[in-house]
This record gives C-alpha cells, structure tokens and sequence, in this order.
C-alpha cells in the first residue's frame, strides 16, 4: 500500500509525500523516534498547521526573485550593470545569494518539519527544534495526562481551523503545548478518548 | 599610505575590491553554517527517523559541497 488515493483532491499521494506536506498524520508508516518501545504504536504525529509556512515561503520566493528583479529595474533605468560591478564579482554574488536562499528554504522546512508532537498508544512527545542549535524533546504518559483544552485565536487560526492544545500532566514536564496544530477539536477528542481508555484499563 | 588607501575606497574601483573582499569573507564563514546543518540534519534524523532522512542528507551534503564550491570560485575569482 504505498500509493493511496487523497479524499479531498483524488490526486495519487505517497507515505513519503503525506509525511513531507502534511501537518496531522495518521499511524505514520516507517516513522520512530528516539527512545520508541517495541510495543509501541505511533498513532499521530502533529506539526504546525501548514499555514503557519506561508510567511517565510513567500519571503524565499523573493529571495529566489530578487536578483532577476535587481536586473529587470536596472534595464528599465536604462543602467548598465557591467560599467560599474565586475563580471567576476556579479557571478560569485549571484550564485552566493541562490545558495544562500536554498539554505535558508532547508532550514525553514527542517524547522518546519522536525518540530513534532508524537501521539503513541503509551505517550504523548514535544520535540521542538528552535533552531540550528537548540532542541528540547519532553514526553508524559497518557496515564499522567489530567487536563486538555484548546483554543483557537484570532482571524488566521479561525479560518484555517488551527490553534493550541494544552496539556496539563502529572509528569515531570507538567504542561506541554502543542502550538498551532491543525484540527485542535478533534485532536482533543482524539487525546481525550486515548486518555480515557489507558486509564480504564489501569 | 593610509590615507591614500582611504581615497582609494571612495573610487568605484575602490569600494568594489573591498565589497569582494567583504563577500569572500562572508562566503567562507557560510561554509559554518552549511556544515552546522549537515550535523543537525544528522541529529534530527536520529531522533525523528523517517523515510526522507536520506533525502535531508542528501539535501544537506549538496548544500555545503554547492557552499564550498563557491567559496573556492569566490577566492579564484575575487582575490
């Protein structure tokens, strides 16, 4: 079953395809995390909603668009670049600036993609990936888990139908915040419910 | 000597040998920062492992070859 038809679109989508662009995923497949059990089912992995991307995909579009719109104003002002910046030196800055931009889109979706919220039959995990060099993993057992609520806040969260979900726990990390996860509703059903079941059957 | 080094950099000539000199600079310490996310794609990988991880790798590695490879056309070129 590695090609599964989308609901919504029809369009044909790979694992590998819903892993890269989707921000709620349901029982992943080929996906663990550090400190996983073997009896351990990954059922959600949560990120932030994709919506949340749209600034800093809009700000490389203009990375990528800035040197041909540089040039293009130059010509319409009639300027000759090559009178006054050297050849050599328009070369290695443009080429510079296109790697630089392709850095800066990897870095933006590592950050994107790596800053998880993993749902397992045993646990719930916080990875956040700050930046370059920070990481925080914390994780609570469902059975500590006490309260969840959620909240969705201002126009963008509203339309887009995403939010925050708290969760206040008995555990070390007493709360845990996933941010800006899409369908906060039913995320809180779907923890409530598995919160629900682990404590009956203790 | 110094001050005909100061009118110097108010010439055209001037001012672009010390923004190549700038940028090369710049250029070389990016090399940091493309190795940064080899090791921290390699560190993410570890602790979220799924199918792309290869593909970050991958990602990651012709990152900093495409970075150290304009750092050496940048010392030909510029310096």
């Amino acid at each position: 079953m590695f090609l599964a038809k989308s609901a919504e679109s029809g369009a044909i989508i790979t694992p590998m395809m819903r892993l890269l662009t989707h921000a709620m995923i349901k029982n992943p497949e080929k996906v663990c995390f550090i400190g996983e059990d073997h009896d351990e089912t990954i059922l959600y992995v949560l990120r932030r909603s994709v919506v949340t991307n749209v600034g800093w995909f809009f700000g490389s579009i203009g990375l990528f668009l800035a040197p041909i719109l540089i040039d293009w104003i130059l010509l319409a002002m009639a300027i000759d670049k090559k009178a006054f910046v050297p050849a050599e030196f328009a070369f290695v800055l443009t080429i510079f600036w296109y790697i630089f931009a392709i850095g800066f889109v990897f870095e933006r979706f590592l950050n994107w993609f790596f800053n998880v919220y993993i749902i397992s039959n045993k646990r719930i995990i916080d990875m956040d990936f700050h930046h370059m060099l920070s990481r925080d993993i914390s994780e609570a057992p469902l059975r500590n888990v006490e309260d969840i609520t959620h909240s969705v806040k201002g126009f963008m969260q509203l339309v887009f139908n995403f939010g925050d979900i708290m969760i206040q726990t008995a555990a070390e990390q007493r709360e845990f915040n996933f941010e800006k996860v899409p369908n906060p509703a039913k995320v809180q059903d779907i923890l409530s419910d598995l919160v629900s079941e682990i404590k009956h059957h203790d | 000597m110094i001050e005909n080094l100061i009118v110097a950099l108010f010439t055209t000539k001037g001012f672009f040998s010390l923004l190549q000199v700038l940028v090369t600079v710049i250029i070389v310490l990016y090399n940091f920062y493309a190795f940064l996310i080899v090791r921290q794609v390699k560190l993410l990988n570890a602790g979220f492992q799924t199918t792309a991880a290869r593909m970050f790798s991958v990602i990651g590695y012709i990152h900093l070859l495409g970075s150290l490879t304009i750092t050496v056309i940048a010392i030909i070129l510029l310096l």
